[in-house]
């Protein structure tokens, strides 16, 4: 299977795009979300005959990707808040409301495996028990992850509570 | 802050973020690595495979208290390299193979650290990424406990690395397991769980017989296994007995929080995990034939099956996958 492949260049032409905004979610950062997609469909081309149902081939793309950052938080030292952002001021560059960018910006700072925790569950609205598959975790942590997600949220972002 | 408010937010930075071009070189090159690191041994070891895969259909089945995972709609993605020793040395399997040139006899666990192995001239070494940190020398045994690692030399004395709160072990212990806070210790005849609260007698054996010196023991949680003549015991962190199964548990690992006890079906040959309170087991669906070695990593299980030619990784215990196939190869954790 090359990547030329009449199947595999259709579904890369076609869901590209969606598939970097997703990988930008999980990582925060540009150049990290394109060195993960790419990594995650380099698999996917190496297993494309054995993906019956093209239609899953999203699921198995996105699959690859947590795969992959969750080999990191396997080593917890490696998994910190980020306190200094590595291209702080970025996100400013992006063309959306004051307050979305704000809490984008709280979002990125939040440890990796937590971020991806509320990617999962509120933009590609797995339920819980899924996200913990996908994280291979239990229930129970995703639940705490997300508790702990919102609650750091709502505190760095007390003025969002009263937003209309 | 609702999980609309979220939605809302994530979705409208994930549309502005500008997208770039996907550059099929660089993606056609990747593919080639990855093609490359699959290595020959895993297409030698295919037929294999679905052999594994036709056996291990009759057994179904999965813990009773852990939800029972949904069937994949995608094939599963190769996980975390997990270290084993794979013909006496020491290697990464997950994504391909990575062989260390390590030489060694056990290994020992990870931790936040890195991977601890226990070398065969009896050096303790920590392994992060290509460093390799010397831990001790002349080391008979070791176990996790926690992070740190507490092993006994051929000497007979007991350490740690990094000290320990815990009550210190008496001359002449042997050391026979440990966990998070806990280790186990053959003292005289009989078996000693040592944790904070002091040291707690197992009445092990349960009759008046002397207590064979190795015994296989694991600690986790607040649970001890130890199995003996095809049976496992399980006792309360107390030393308090808790009940023993049979039915030929050849091999078991009890996982570090105490939740599960991993064994060997009848033979030897399968998988089950036991609840360690209730003692009541589930097949486990996936790996088959006779299986020779268990190790938990975190909430994975590793278990070599297949006489010791397949290497599977099940998640939270129950939810497995193979990860490496070949015939020729001697697996161990």
């Amino acid at each position: 299977m090359r990547v030329h492949d009449p199947g595999f260049a259709e579904f890369m032409a076609a869901r590209w795009a969606p598939l970097y905004r997703t990988a930008y979610l999980l990582t925060g950062d540009q150049h990290e979300a394109e060195e993960l997609l790419q990594s995650a469909l380099a698999k996917t081309c190496l297993r494309w005959t054995s993906i019956r149902d093209r239609g899953a081939a999203d699921a198995y793309v996105r699959r690859a990707m947590v795969h992959q950052l969750a080999s990191r938080w396997r080593r917890p030292w490696r998994e910190v808040a980020t306190a200094e952002l590595p291209e702080r001021g970025h996100a400013g560059g992006l063309d959306v409301r004051a307050d979305h960018l704000a809490l984008w910006e709280e979002i990125r700072r939040l440890p990796p495996r937590m971020r991806a925790t509320l990617v999962l569950r509120y933009v590609e609205d797995l339920t819980e028990e899924a996200t913990a598959r996908e994280l291979g975790v239990s229930v129970g942590s995703v639940k705490s992850q997300t508790h702990h997600a919102l609650k750091r949220l709502r505190a760095a972002l007390p003025d969002l509570e009263t937003t209309p | 802050m609702s999980p609309t408010d979220l939605r809302t937010s994530l979705t409208s930075v994930s549309e502005a973020v500008p997208v770039p071009a996907p550059d099929l070189d660089v993606l056609e090159g990747r593919v080639a690595r990855a093609r490359r690191r699959r290595t020959a041994v895993r297409s030698a070891g295919a037929a294999a495979a679905v052999v594994l895969v036709a056996a291990g259909s009759t057994l179904v089945g999965d813990r009773p208290d852990r939800p029972q995972p949904a069937e994949p709609v995608v094939p599963a993605v190769e996980p975390a390299a997990v270290p084993v020793a794979l013909d006496g040395e020491l290697a990464w399997v997950g994504d391909g193979v990575e062989r260390t040139g390590l030489r060694v006899t056990d290994v020992v666990g990870t931790t936040a650290a890195g991977t601890v192995v226990l070398g065969s001239d009896g050096e303790l070494v920590r392994v992060d990424g290509e460093r390799v940190t010397p831990l001790a020398d002349g080391v008979r045994r070791a176990f996790l406990d926690g992070d740190s690692v507490v092993h006994q030399d051929l000497d007979g004395r007991i350490a740690w690395t990094g000290g320990s709160t815990l009550p210190a072990p008496e001359a002449g212990d042997r050391l026979v397991g440990a966990g998070t806070g806990r280790y186990v210790v053959s003292r005289g005849s009989a078996l000693y769980a040592v944790d904070a609260e002091g040291a707690h007698r197992l009445s092990y054996p349960p009759s008046d017989e002397p207590a064979v010196l190795h015994l296989p023991v694991d600690v986790g949680g607040d649970r001890v296994a130890v199995r003996a003549d095809d049976e496992v015991t399980v006792f309360a962190a107390d030393g308090l007995h808790s009940g023993t199964v049979g039915g030929g548990v050849r091999l078991g690992a009890l996982a570090p929080d105490g939740s599960a006890y991993a064994r060997t079906g009848e033979g030897g040959r399968g998988l089950q995990l036991l609840d360690p309170r209730a003692l009541d087991a589930a097949p486990v669906r996936g790996p088959a034939g006779r299986v020779v070695d268990l190790r938990w990593d975190g909430t994975d299980l590793l278990v070599v099956a297949s006489g010791g030619h397949a290497l599977w990784r099940c998640a939270e215990g129950s939810d497995c996958s193979e990860l490496y196939v070949d015939p020729e190869a001697e697996l161990g954790l």
